[in-house]
């Protein structure tokens, strides 16, 4: 209860709330903004939220994270475009309605529904916290490294249609992961005599690069090509009724539901949870008819469940380390940045700050809800901003953040260099959230295996306890059972396109 | 990417066979992650690089990369030029080097927009990170001889 108050007080004080709201409007902007994603503004904010307090740190990336899924809504029922994977299944209906004069109420029950999505999915990890604080207690070096090797099978073997480029990716990751002085021995190691590397590669400027750069090189042909150009239709009345909130408690609490649980499911995405929240109302909505030409409900669905999606995913993040998708990467890594791991023993050790993650996520929520509904005007405007000047603006913070932080112009240009490899990766096929994993993962991976055999004096340790056998196990079958699937699949494609011939 | 994967993993089981051998006592040493990570790595993109092989692999879009490799070279230009012109000239220089290559301008009005957007975005920049954060932003030698 101490830890609970003093984390309220933590999160409520000036500067804090300040930096959450902050967060929130960058979020909505970047949200509404297609092809800016929450991942790129989070990347983005990473060198800012080092200066910051552990607690403003957090509220901080929430408050983008939460503020980009909800905004992503502006373009979906505006424009029929959605500003990221998050807001799919609100194009069906929403833009539908749009059309039909009453973007107004559509975009008010997304932002209501987002606001019901994030509380509901955050109540969930408030209760299921305390059993995995207890469960911490069962991790030892051992229990380390066989978690960390199931963790990069586990997102490898989800990345893709090719297990093996995620394999790949995550084994580049570790070997950038090994550069730098050996934290047991204290051996430089693959630094080819330069000084800069003696700490390794930045987290932040591969970050950056990866998720920053690497998305504005990506987009380039559609930036240089003009974006979007549209004009604004007619928002009119925004508020949605409270008696249809009460009458659709049932789709809420499914959508939550799905939401979450799709969410802790590593590699399966938000995008996945909306489209499954939308054909469940679809199936128990009142006004199931109206699905597809303009249904009120066929918004609010996917909208309570993508924000769902973000503490669902938060589960697997700060109990496992194991992030499910690009977003919770970066929380981890402003976590990491602050010298706390997530993973089991942030539950054992560090409960005041969990419980300042979810005072963070109703603060995020309530200010999403007041700037969303009072600025939706405004924030839709933002669509009329010249992409090529937004781009040229996010490659300028790119490259200023990974200077930023010690200074280095060693770490501007590895940001390049990431930026150029992370589309690079992207064009080949290979996934890159295995490589980042491998990055923070690999160097934790190494050093608690040696630690462990240190201790055990022999290499079977991992296989004598139960816990360990356990992890390891789990991450074998999920591989075999994901390389099954693939081959299933591509078989039944073989068999479609044959038939189809 | 294959035959880079493959040329880095052996470039990196090369520099881990070069690695001293000296570890603490009952450490398995510095060398036997490495090891694994590289063999791994080139076990994987020989399978890959074969299985690629076979598949017919689509027309690389030259344009693309072009544009890719000229951002980049302004990119790479900026950082470079950063401690010789100082922050705020080759934030300004790189900021109008970029808007102009995203979106050329043809006319004296396009013009003014990206050097306002320039001269504003570098003066929100320096005040965030320069005075905000207290960052040690470059600066030029001849800004600093001028300055005295």
């Amino acid at each position: 209860m101490h830890e609970l108050l003093s984390a309220v007080a933590k999160i409520l004080s000036y500067p804090t709330i300040l930096w959450i709201a902050l967060g929130e409007v960058l979020g909505i902007l970047l949200g509404a903004l297609p092809g800016l994603t929450a991942t790129m503004g989070m990347a983005l904010m990473l060198p800012i939220s080092f200066y910051l307090t552990p607690e403003a740190s957090i509220g901080l990336m929430l408050g983008v994270y939460f503020g980009a899924v909800s905004g992503a809504s502006i373009p979906a029922i505006l424009f029929g475009i959605p500003g990221n994977p998050n807001a799919i299944a609100t194009v069906y209906d929403g833009y539908a309605m749009a059309r039909k004069g009453e973007g107004g109420v559509a975009l008010g029950t997304a932002v209501v529904a987002s606001f019901i999505g994030g509380l509901g999915s955050m109540l969930v990890l408030f209760f299921a916290a305390p059993l995995l604080a207890a469960a911490s207690l069962w991790f030892g070096p051992a229990e380390y490294f066989s978690l960390a090797v199931a963790s990069l099978t586990v997102i490898a073997a989800t990345s893709g249609k090719a297990i093996s480029k995620g394999i790949l990716a995550a084994l580049f990751g570790m070997m950038l992961g090994t550069v730098g002085i050996d934290s047991i021995a204290g051996l430089p190691r693959f630094t080819l005599g330069n000084i800069y590397l003696l700490n390794g590669f930045s987290l932040v400027a591969a970050l950056i690069g990866l998720f920053g750069i690497a998305q504005v090189l990506e987009d380039l042909e559609t930036t240089r090509k003009g974006g979007l150009q549209a004009v604004i239709p007619k928002i009119g009345k925004v508020f949605p009724s409270m008696k249809y909130l009460i009458s659709r408690a049932r789709i809420i609490l499914e959508s939550i539901g799905i939401g979450t649980v799709i969410g802790a499911l590593p590699g399966a995405g938000a995008s996945v949870g909306v489209v499954l929240a939308y054909e469940r109302a679809r199936e128990i909505s009142p006004e199931k008819e109206k699905f597809g030409k303009g249904a009120l409900d066929g918004v609010l669905a996917p909208e309570v469940a993508n924000n769902a999606c973000i503490g669902g995913g938060l589960i697997p993040t700060l109990a496992l380390g194991i992030p499910g998708e690009s977003a919770a990467v970066m929380l981890m890594a402003a976590l990491i940045m602050h010298g706390i791991a997530p993973g089991p023993m942030l539950f054992g050790k560090h409960m005041d700050l969990v419980y300042a993650i979810f005072v963070a996520m109703v603060v995020s929520n309530i200010c999403m809800l007041l700037f969303q509904l009072g600025g939706v005007r405004l924030f839709a405007r933002a669509l009329m901003i010249p992409p090529y000047l937004l781009s040229t603006l996010v490659l300028l913070l790119s490259i200023i953040g990974a200077f930023a932080l010690e200074s280095s112009v060693f770490d501007a240009f590895a940001a390049v260099a990431f930026g150029i490899l992370g589309w690079w990766m992207k064009r080949a096929g290979y996934p890159v959230i295995p490589l980042v994993l491998g990055l923070i993962l690999g160097p934790m991976l190494e050093s608690e295996f040696r630690r462990a055999v240190m201790i055990a004096g022999t290499y079977t340790t991992f296989f004598t306890r139960p816990l360990s056998l356990a992890l390891l196990a789990g991450g074998a079958l999920y591989l075999a059972h994901q390389i099954r699937k693939l081959r299933k699949e591509a078989a039944a494609e073989a068999a479609a396109s044959g038939g189809g011939a | 990417m294959n035959w880079f994967l493959l040329a880095l993993g052996a470039g990196y089981l090369y520099l881990t066979y070069q690695l001293p051998s000296r570890s603490i006592s009952g450490d398995p040493g510095v060398k036997l992650m490495p090891y694994v990570i590289g063999v791994l790595t080139v076990a994987f993109t020989a399978y890959h690089t074969v299985q690629d092989l076979r598949k017919s692999r689509p027309p690389v879009r030259w344009r693309s990369v072009g544009a890719v490799a000229a951002a980049s070279l302004i990119m790479l230009a900026y950082v470079g030029l950063m401690n010789p012109l100082g922050f705020e000239l080759a934030t300004g220089l790189f900021l109008i080097a970029t808007a102009a290559f995203f979106k050329p301008p043809d006319s004296a009005r396009a013009w003014a927009v990206i050097i306002l957007f320039a001269v504003l975005a570098t003066a929100a920049v320096s005040l965030l990170f320069g005075t905000v954060f207290n960052v040690n932003l470059p600066e030029a030698r001849w800004l600093q001889a001028l300055r005295g």
